[in-house]
């Protein structure tokens, strides 16, 4: 990597540094001689020294007391070891669960391949049996745990292993979640008994599609336990119900064994405790490299294969290797073995086939190794649009830096480009795991240049969804606002954002054919992109508009959706503050991939073109370092300007911190009391050399804010971890963050929102929402999850909040369900808005009503515009995968585009947006099935937090207790099938 | 880097791979302490990092073939703990939350390094904490934890050459805050 090789070569380069190094004992010999010259010669460098050594000395002093490990882990720690010493321990069996296997076998196949493309050092024969001992093992242990951390779930699982023992620990834990709690519904299809209904709430339906909350807790837990052993003597059980709790049991096998045979006490065995036993049996012993056929059963319950005996085929290897796999069951059916030809063939295409995404048959004959080969598996196995070749890195493949800003440019070796949205979500903080052991590496550079090594990849397959449908995605994030009851709380607190960037970003994504992480989506952002037409003040500052409608959409339980519209007043150009502007431009190396640094100076000069003669503009760029383009240039020189932005070229790494201090400082030194004065940060990433430390570039932007010098920050081609840190830069610099990905896009930003975009009218803007208790029932936030700020700080001017430009519309939206029967006339929900007017140090407050009686009955009848930010917002829930929006499918809101592309047929960004749900529908369908383990955390997951929920109903019936047993006692045993399967 | 006299890491793995779960015992014993500053440092939880510091010993457990016997351990580890301490960090954001506003470890104030060292220790110490997390980081597992910039650059995935810079850096920054407190 260009920036890396960049810092071993400069480091150490002043004499002061490789003092440091001399006295941190790192210097090589060439060093020392050429510092202890120095030395003798400088009496100054000398005391530098003393004062180094010194500092040193008292830092050694300063050493921390070396605590020990509380006595019960200890023991924990002392029993696991004597049970690994043992020499038949069940230590092995961690690493060898079927469905890790199948992982194993990707990094097999792919790490083979790689070798030989790489140069061929080993014969692929020699590959396969190396591969398979050593290396396969820590990608998969790695994968299993980043899995399990992805869904959160490590720490109560593995993490706190003590924890989880007393169940109480881990119930507490689940109980603090509630707030994100409600009961999940019966799959499609799913043949429960009818439950009792709430009568009450029953009232309350709306819709047929929206169910009241005790129907869908009481029908989702009659599924759950119809699911077991109970319901199913009386109603033999379907196929997939079956295949889906044996999946949960991690049973497989045998169920599908059972299932062939059609023969329900089979499944009923399969199904009940016996199963164990035998499925065990099936389990490959340890040395084998191979995954069972257990491994297989990942994919039942999915529906993705119609005929479950071909399973089998799917799994068969080399014959030596099937014996240990052949079924104990009457009833299965046989295993073909198609003839051994060399394990990295058989495995990857094994792989591509678990995949369920080639099920043509191969010639199995084809000697393995070959480019093509691979190259073909692998591009089953990651999407039928992925290019795919490889790369075997020699030492420099330890040298990663993935995640980080993307270089892409190094590594003439070759290298396998796939697009894989989904891959960041894990791959997003990755940069620190570097420095492996050189070995054969598959890395996969997306197209944003960013770069993945083999079992991220790998990876990406445990985050798809299947179809994606929502009730898959309950579990998988944990960003979402939680469902707040209106009596114990019924005060919203939020700082105003105007960001548009995840929006634009997400549109990058898409149209390069990813699908955003769901880390990306911000649905405030989503909202706040879209014109939403509210009137605009003619002398305050704020005009403030509450809506109410019914939404056809499942988040809010009762149905509806409120709308607070803020609209800042307008400024003609005319009329506006006078500038003084500084463009920091990034042009490091990374800035020439997709011809970002084009992009930036054909936006940059659409914005000079916006320009007063009363205007100044500065320019810095940085790459290593920063450097002085333009001084502080008057408006009416633009050719100036122009020329400046147009010479700006590309080289070297991101040193964002020198960029912005001297960016500030330029502007500091322009600085103009009557004008709006704003660093323009133009960048694809996060800085990489000189203070890379995050909270220190915020702190000294914070600094500079605090003297009324804003900040906008322009991000152009990045991935998900530059946006989190533009976003943060642009909140604590006291600006927005805009995400540039065409030149549309910046017309947009710089054109038609110039002045917004340039001119602060209100600083630290909070918005405060109060829901009337007696009216509504519970309620939810969508989005601004970053942004909340504590009820009780509403009216804290110390605490900073957004800031808002002209003509900015600022839109919140909640979720809420409403009482029955409340007296007309009340009041429903206020909003407050508190904001201190741009150069003013005295807070405004202002404060809306919305009465009972003045929100809409119909979402159909309700103002385009509200429904553009329902749709807008709900997409965003939806493509977060939020636990609300699970029950919506893209569908549905392709219905509502539509009708909304119709309404508002001259506004190109409702049909941009129909286009985008389209397009994502499209995406989504394309995804491969996920893993089974996943499957079985999600389902174990879901079933501990519905265990709470129906443990909070009050005055419960004997029967409900009755089934609250045998759901804790259900749970139990998937937890305890999950901390085996895990190895605990 | 050898906290303790007594066998070699390589040679204590080797027992206990050949069946010695005492010889496991020992390596805990002697790393314990040093993963758990690291961690607590990390995490400043002390009950966050003795999950992370128990599970890097249950990894070791199981992954003690890939280890090796070359008695480089301490790298290992120390890479196996930070990489927990962050997913731990990522994975639950209001421990992020929390451990945000919470104040700096109790080591900063630990008074008995007061005592024992004065005040400039003390000092130095309170510095240290406010330190940015990645110099606070390397400089940690470099004075106190004793690992070269080598093994900080395998422990950490980064570059030697940053390593480096961020110690100079530290170390600048540190001289800095001590001169203008001198100056008071």
């Amino acid at each position: 990597m260009t920036h890396t090789n960049d810092d071993q070569q400069r480091f150490p380069e002043t004499l002061e540094e490789k003092l440091t190094a001399l006295i941190m004992g790192e210097l090589d010999a060439a060093g020392r001689a050429e510092v202890e010259a120095a030395l003798a010669a400088d009496p100054a460098l000398r005391a530098r020294q003393a004062e180094l050594e010194s500092l040193l000395g008292t830092l050694r002093q300063a050493e921390p007391p070396s605590p020990a490990l509380r006595a019960d882990r200890r023991a924990e720690l002392r029993q696991a070891a004597a049970v690994a010493a043992a020499p038949t321990g069940p230590r092995s069996g961690l690493l060898r669960l079927p469905q890790l296997m199948k992982w194993a076998a990707v990094f097999v196949a792919v790490a083979g391949g790689a070798w030989w493309f790489g140069g061929g050092v080993t014969q692929p024969d020699a590959v396969s049996s190396e591969m398979a001992s050593a290396p396969a093992s820590e990608p998969e242990a790695d994968l299993r745990y980043e899995h399990l951390a992805e869904l959160g779930y490590v720490d109560k699982l593995e993490g706190g292993l003590h924890e989880l023992g007393t169940a109480d620990g881990f119930h507490k834990g689940l109980v603090e979640e509630l707030g994100y709690v409600r009961p999940q519904e019966g799959r499609e299809g799913d043949a429960s008994t009818p439950a009792p209904v709430d009568e009450a709430r029953s009232k309350l339906t709306k819709d047929s599609r929206t169910r009241t909350e005790s129907e869908i807790a009481l029908r989702s837990l009659g599924y759950a336990v119809q699911k077991g052993q109970e319901a199913a003597p009386n109603q033999p059980p379907q196929r997939d119900e079956v295949m889906f709790l044996a999946e949960s049991l991690g049973e497989l096998t045998d169920v599908s064994v059972a299932l062939d045979a059609e023969a329900p006490e089979q499944i009923l065995a399969a199904v009940g405790g016996e199963a164990k036993t035998i499925a065990g049996g099936t389990f490959r012993g340890p040395g084998d490299a191979v995954p069972p056929a257990g491994g297989g059963g990942s994919n039942f319950g999915l529906g993705q294969e119609p005929d479950l005996g071909l399973s089998w085929d799917r799994y068969s290897t080399d014959p030596q290797a099937g014996a240990a796999v052949a079924p104990a069951t009457p009833g299965a059916p046989s295993t073909p073995a198609p003839p051994a030809t060399g394990a990295p063939a058989n495995e990857a295409q094994a792989l591509a086939q678990s995949q369920g995404l080639a099920t043509r048959p191969r010639a199995s004959g084809k000697a393995p190794g070959k480019k093509e080969e691979l190259g073909r598996v692998l591009q089953d196995s990651l999407g039928s649009d992925a290019k795919a070749g490889f790369a075997a890195t020699g030492e420099a493949s330890g040298e990663e830096f993935f995640g980080d800003t993307a270089d892409g440019d190094d590594d003439g070796n070759g290298a396998a480009y796939g697009r894989f949205g989904y891959v960041e979500d894990l791959a997003g903080e990755r940069g620190r795991r570097r420095q492996r052991p050189a070995e054969p590496r598959l890395i996969v550079i997306d197209g944003y240049g960013r770069r993945y090594h083999d079992h991220h990849v790998v990876q990406d397959y445990l985050c798809r969804q299947p179809k994606e449908t929502p009730r898959d995605m309950f579990f998988r994030y944990y960003g979402d606002n939680p469902m707040v009851r209106a009596e114990e709380d019924g005060l919203s607190t939020f700082a105003a954002d105007v960001d548009t960037a995840s929006y634009a970003l997400a549109r990058k994504y898409l149209t390069d054919g990813n699908l955003p992480p769901k880390a990306a989506i911000r649905t405030e952002e989503f909202v706040n992109y879209f014109n939403h037409g509210l009137a605009a003040p003619a002398e305050e500052d704020f005009a403030v508009t509450i809506d109410y409608a019914p939404t056809p959409f499942s988040g809010g339980p009762g149905g509806g959706m409120f709308r607070f519209g803020v609209k800042a007043r307008e400024v003609d150009r005319e009329s506006r503050k006078p500038l003084n502007l500084v463009f920091v431009v990034d042009r490091s190396g990374s800035m020439a991939d997709g011809n970002r640094i084009e992009l930036v100076k054909r936006s940059l000069e659409l914005l000079v073109d916006q320009l007063r003669d009363d205007d100044t503009v500065g320019i810095v760029a940085f790459e290593s370092h920063a450097h002085l383009i333009l001084e502080p240039t008057p408006g009416y020189e633009r050719y100036k300007i122009r020329e400046a932005v147009r010479g700006l070229t590309t080289g070297g790494s991101t040193n964002a911190e020198a960029g912005l201090v001297m960016g500030y400082e330029l502007a500091e030194k322009a600085y103009r009391a009557q004008a709006s004065n704003r660093v323009v940060l133009c960048s694809d990433g996060v800085a990489n050399t000189g203070e890379t430390d995050q909270g220190r570039i915020l702190e000294r932007i914070q600094r500079f804010s605090e003297q009324q010098i804003d900040l906008t920050a322009i991000g152009v081609g990045m991935g998900n971890h530059n946006d989190v840190f533009l976003e943060q830069i642009a909140d604590t610099g006291n600006g927005a963050c805009h995400y540039v990905d065409d030149f549309e896009e910046a017309k947009r930003v710089f054109v038609e929102r110039f002045t917004g975009t340039m001119q602060t009218i209100a600083r630290d803007v909070k918005i405060q929402v109060e829901f009337n208790p007696g009216v509504i029932k519970r309620w939810r936030q969508l989005g601004y999850e970053n942004r909340a700020i504590a009820d009780a700080d509403f009216r804290n001017d110390a605490v900073d909040a957004g800031e808002i430009g002209a003509g900015h519309e600022v839109i919140g939206l909640y979720e809420a369900e409403g009482h029955i029967g409340v007296a007309i006339g009340d009041w429903v929900a206020k909003v407050r808005l508190r904001w201190f007017p741009d150069g003013s140090r005295e807070a405004v407050e202002t404060e809306t009503v919305l009465a009972l009686g003045e929100g809409g009955s119909r979402f159909e009848l309700a103002d385009p515009r509200f429904r553009l930010g329902a749709v807008a917002a709900q997409y965003a829930e939806v493509l977060r995968r939020s636990y609300w929006a699970r029950e919506d499918s893209y569908s549905d809101l392709v219905v509502e585009a539509e009708k909304l592309a119709r309404d508002l047929p001259k506004d190109p960004q409702v049909r941009e947006l129909r286009d985008m749900i389209l397009l994502t529908r499209k995406l989504v369908e394309q995804l491969p099935p996920r893993d089974d383990l996943a499957i079985l955390i999600d389902e174990a997951r879901r079933l501990r937090l519905l265990e709470a929920e129906v443990d909070q109903v009050e005055n419960r019936s004997t029967e409900l207790e009755a089934r609250l047993g045998e759901l804790r006692q259900r749970n139990d045993e998937l937890e305890q099938q999950i901390r085996d399967l895990l190895g605990g | 880097m050898d906290p303790a006299a007594g066998p070699a890491d390589g040679t204590l793995l080797a027992s206990f791979l050949a069946g010695d779960a005492g010889a496991f015992d020992l390596l805990v014993e002697r790393w314990q302490g040093p993963l758990l500053r690291f961690a607590t440092s990390l995490l400043r939880s002390e009950e966050a990092a003795e999950d992370a510091v128990q599970e890097s010993f249950l990894r070791l457990i199981r992954k003690t073939p890939e280890v090796g016997s070359d008695g480089v351990l301490g790298p290992w580890l120390f890479r196996v703990c930070r990489n927990l301490c962050y997913d731990a960090m990522k994975t639950d954001t209001r421990e992020r939350k929390r451990r945000e506003k919470a104040t700096p470890p109790a080591e900063a104030a630990n008074p008995a390094a007061t005592a024992e060292h004065g005040e400039l220790t003390a000092l130095v110490s309170q510095e240290m904490n406010r330190l940015p997390e990645r110099e606070r980081e390397v400089l940690r597992l470099k004075v106190h934890e004793g690992l070269s910039y080598q093994q900080i650059a395998d422990v950490t995935g980064l570059a030697t050459g940053t390593i480096g810079w961020l110690i100079h850096n530290s170390l600048n920054h540190l001289c800095d805050r001590l001169r203008a407190v001198e100056a008071l």
